[in-house]
């Protein structure tokens, strides 16, 4: 039997399963966050029994962040030029000898209550990019929890853009189906079977000749956009056995949004820079593009957990029996950066952004559990696999507590054995020293961030500018409390079994 | 343009991977106090001053030491174990000296005490002048100013300092071993208290947690004393610090401090009969008669 015809193919917590895989599951959902406390517990215990080891475990944590934070920016500053390169290539010259006039590409917009606008700016783009339009199909999916009013604003926006496309057609997740978690997964999961129903079966269009594009509301694209996805999937190994990702910017509403929620997104868009170039790293995230035919066949976006744009990876993982892998377009989509009416709101806004992709790691024991289970994925794979995924839940909610709070607490906890020793005042000196070499690397981060802003509006005043190189000084505060913590925040109640549901990210502009 | 190949890829994590399995021992090593004399490891120690003041000059074993320009802290590393003699001196001011112990890998700590020779005092008049306007409504013309002459608050404020009433801080020593009751002085967990013709410092914590201090290279105490005269009159923490007493007797005001690691520091701040001084919100005040004056240090 193939894994996705299993019982354990859609499992989204524990509580899906019975007897010994339940129990096996939950004690998989226990680990990360164990994982990371016991780190962050052990240190505190540490440095209060055992000074000298403490201190010199963060000395070495510190070498290691400084080592890695460089080793990190070579792939970053690699990807920019990718970028860069990617942005400038005249993507309809590279098409030129390659046969695409058959292929469709089907945009599926998920939208709940965002403003008209929203919606409106994001299908602009879609017009706007150099593709043949008629070689579009729009796919605007909307939620019947919503109400009417969204039902008259998805119809105005129809009535408006229709012609333009191939086809467009509205859909409308129905409300309180069994099974299903309310929220994105379930919505496009059901917007996709429905194009398949109404267009590509209606109009006897073979699944595989159909790149969806799954974004967000809010979600923009850059003028290549199709031509780079079309390249890519005529020249990638395997294009059933890939996703697409392009790189998140968080460009819509960047010069409005205040500093911390600009340095949160950008940091973000930087963590997908470097992955880009270590594809076999990668698993899909937000945006991304995918075959429908794969689609079909893996059934479509999980529909009873919240993060469905990774676990669409994971699905393809496991039901393909490990022979499944992103290509990285280097080619970027914009979406909004965090903004809320007021600077509180915001901040909230954002820790609940971060939180709910902090939840990512419910996709670690599903990883985990499959790779159990399915013993036709290579081994080398799964553990790789694993190990990158767990150190990377692990490192985002640990590494910055370790570095920015706990490096001190040899000194504050240890006694006069410990205190009266010249390791103990190097500690913080190296420490010190260590963080300031690896914060050079914001220098390059300043530039690079600085290089991929879009155009100011008229009313930008010239110290905004100045103020988007000096924002980075705001990073140890930053990947603290908008990354550690609600990363921490998320293990922990998976830890504990407190499912999250789906949180829609609110949508301002000024 | 395709990612960074895979054998590019693994180089880079080779060159990293490397350089920092090479610096682990080499940081670690450093930073707990080794260094290299020819291809012998050695470990070494470290000397911690604390307090010194802008342009003051330091000298180990006479001979002098640069510190950082922005600190009032000084950490000297790469010295050899053994004895050193430290010597800080300023032009118009008290020098500080004493013996202080290195040890393997260990840091010897010290607080130094530079007062001026001639600090700065600042008469607080007695009275202060006050002109009020008087105005009056049928001849506006005739308006007129008036002076009154009144005791000024701040030296009012000031000689409540020196009620007897409002020194009621009597407790009795924590030695225990006397019923004397008797003023006992306390800042940050430190407390002086007198006993008989000695002057005692106590720390409030365990042997464990002592400051520096109250310690020498072998070992610490929670008591000590720290003065021992028969004309002490009164006494009190320096301002701003725990680690120096004043102290009060027949001959002038003197600052003491607590280390007693060979050797004590002993400063005369000022030296006249008959004068009292209290200490209130590190402001230091000094009566002589029926003057009052704050000390700028």
């Amino acid at each position: 039997m193939e894994y996705r015809d299993s019982e354990y193919y859609r499992v989204s917590k524990a509580t899906d399963l019975t007897g010994r895989d339940r129990f096996l599951y939950r004690l998989l959902e226990i680990f990360p966050g164990t994982l990371s406390w016991l780190t962050i517990i052990g240190t505190i215990t540490l440095s209060y029994f055992l000074p000298w080891g403490a201190a010199i475990f963060i000395i070495v944590f510190d070498l290691y962040w400084l080592v890695k934070t460089l080793y990190l920016s070579v792939y970053l500053r690699q990807n920019w030029k990718r970028l860069k390169h990617h942005m400038a290539l005249d993507w309809g010259a590279m098409l030129k000898n390659l046969k695409y006039d058959h292929l469709i590409h089907m945009v599926i917009l998920p939208f709940y209550k965002e403003d008209k606008e929203v919606i409106e700016k994001s299908i602009e783009s879609l017009i706007s990019a150099s593709y043949d339009r008629k070689r579009i199909v729009i796919v605007l999916a909307g939620e019947e929890r919503a109400g009417e009013e969204m039902r008259k604003i998805a119809e105005e926006v129809k009535e408006k853009y229709a012609s333009v496309f191939s086809q467009f057609i509205i859909t409308t997740h129905p409300k309180d189906v069994p099974g299903e978690m309310p929220g994105k997964g379930s919505n496009i999961a059901y917007a996709a079977e429905q194009a398949r129903i109404h267009i590509l079966d209606a109009d006897k269009i073979p699944y595989e000749d159909v790149i969806v594009s799954a974004f967000d509301i809010d979600t923009v694209v850059y003028p290549r956009y199709f031509e780079c996805v079309t390249w890519h999937f005529l020249t990638a190994e395997n294009p059933y056995r890939s996703s697409f990702q392009p790189v998140p910017f968080y460009n819509n509403n960047i010069w409005y949004s205040p500093a911390f929620s600009r340095v949160v997104a950008t940091s973000g868009t930087f963590w997908q820079m470097i992955q880009q170039e270590r594809p076999e790293r990668l698993a899909t995230f937000s945006s991304h593009a995918v075959s429908f035919k794969t689609l079909y066949e893996v059934k479509y976006w999980q529909k009873n957990m919240v993060s469905e744009d990774s676990r669409i990876f994971w699905n393809a993982f496991v039901a393909f029996d490990g022979d499944y892998s992103v290509v990285p377009l280097s080619y970027p989509v914009s979406m909004d950066a965090n903004l809320a009416p007021t600077f509180w709101q915001t901040c909230k806004n954002i820790y609940k952004q971060q939180r709910r992709w902090g939840w990512g790691v419910e996709n670690l024991p599903y990883l985990m559990f499959a790779c159990i289970k399915n013993k036709k994925i290579p081994l080398g794979k799964r553990i790789r696999m694993i190990t990158v995924q767990l150190e990377g839940f692990w490192s985002l909610a640990t590494h910055p507590l370790l570095i920015f709070m706990l490096g001190w607490l040899p000194l504050l906890l240890g006694d006069r054995e410990f205190t009266t020793t010249i390791l103990s005042y190097n500690l913080p000196i190296i420490t010190r020293n260590l963080m300031n070499f690896a914060m050079i690397g914001l220098i390059l981060s300043a530039i690079i961030s600085f290089s991929l802003l879009p155009p100011p509006p008229k009313h930008i005043k010239i110290h905004h500018k100045f103020f988007m190189i000096l924002q980075w000084i705001l990073v140890p505060f930053t990947i603290t409390v908008f990354g550690a913590l609600p990363a921490l925040d998320a293990q922990t109640r998976l830890m504990f079994g407190k499912y999250m549901g789906f949180w829609v990210t609110p949508k301002h502009r000024k | 343009m395709r990612p960074v190949s895979h054998t590019r890829r693994r180089i880079y994590f080779l060159i990293f991977s490397v350089a920092f399995v090479l610096l682990i021992p080499i940081v670690t090593l450093v930073a707990s106090g080794y260094r290299l004399q020819g291809f012998k490891l050695v470990a070494t120690g470290g000397m911690a001053l604390y307090n010194i003041p802008e342009d003051a000059e330091v000298y180990m074993n006479y001979k002098p030491v640069k510190f950082g320009l922005l600190s009032r802290s000084f950490l000297l590393q790469n010295i050899a174990p053994g004895d050193y003699f430290i010597v800080v001196a300023k032009a118009g001011h008290w020098s500080w000296a004493k013996h202080l112990t290195v040890g393997e890998k260990r840091v010897s700590t010290a607080s130094i005490l530079l007062l001026p020779q001639s600090p700065k005092l600042t008469l607080i008049p007695e009275y202060e002048i006050e002109q009020r306007l008087s105005e009056r409504i049928d001849f506006p013309f005739f308006n007129s100013t008036t002076t009154e002459k009144k005791v000024s608050s701040k030296y009012r404020d000031a000689l409540d300092l020196f009620d007897p009433a409002l020194n009621k801080k009597v407790l009795l020593a924590k030695a225990g071993t006397s019923t004397e009751l008797t003023v006992q002085k306390t800042k940050d967990n430190v407390y002086l208290w007198k006993e008989g013709d000695k002057l005692y410092a106590g720390w409030e914590g365990t042997k464990n947690n002592a400051p520096f201090f109250f310690c020498n290279e072998k070992s610490c105490a929670t008591t000590q004393v720290v003065f021992e005269r028969g004309d002490i009159t009164s006494y009190d923490f320096f301002p701003g610090r725990n680690d120096v007493a004043l102290v009060l007797t027949s001959e002038g005001l003197y600052a003491v401090e607590i280390d007693m690691r060979t050797e004590q520091n002993l400063q005369p701040l000022y030296t006249a009969k008959g004068i009292d001084f209290r200490v209130d919100e590190e402001q230091l005040y000094i009566k002589e008669g029926n003057r009052l004056f704050e000390i700028e240090l």
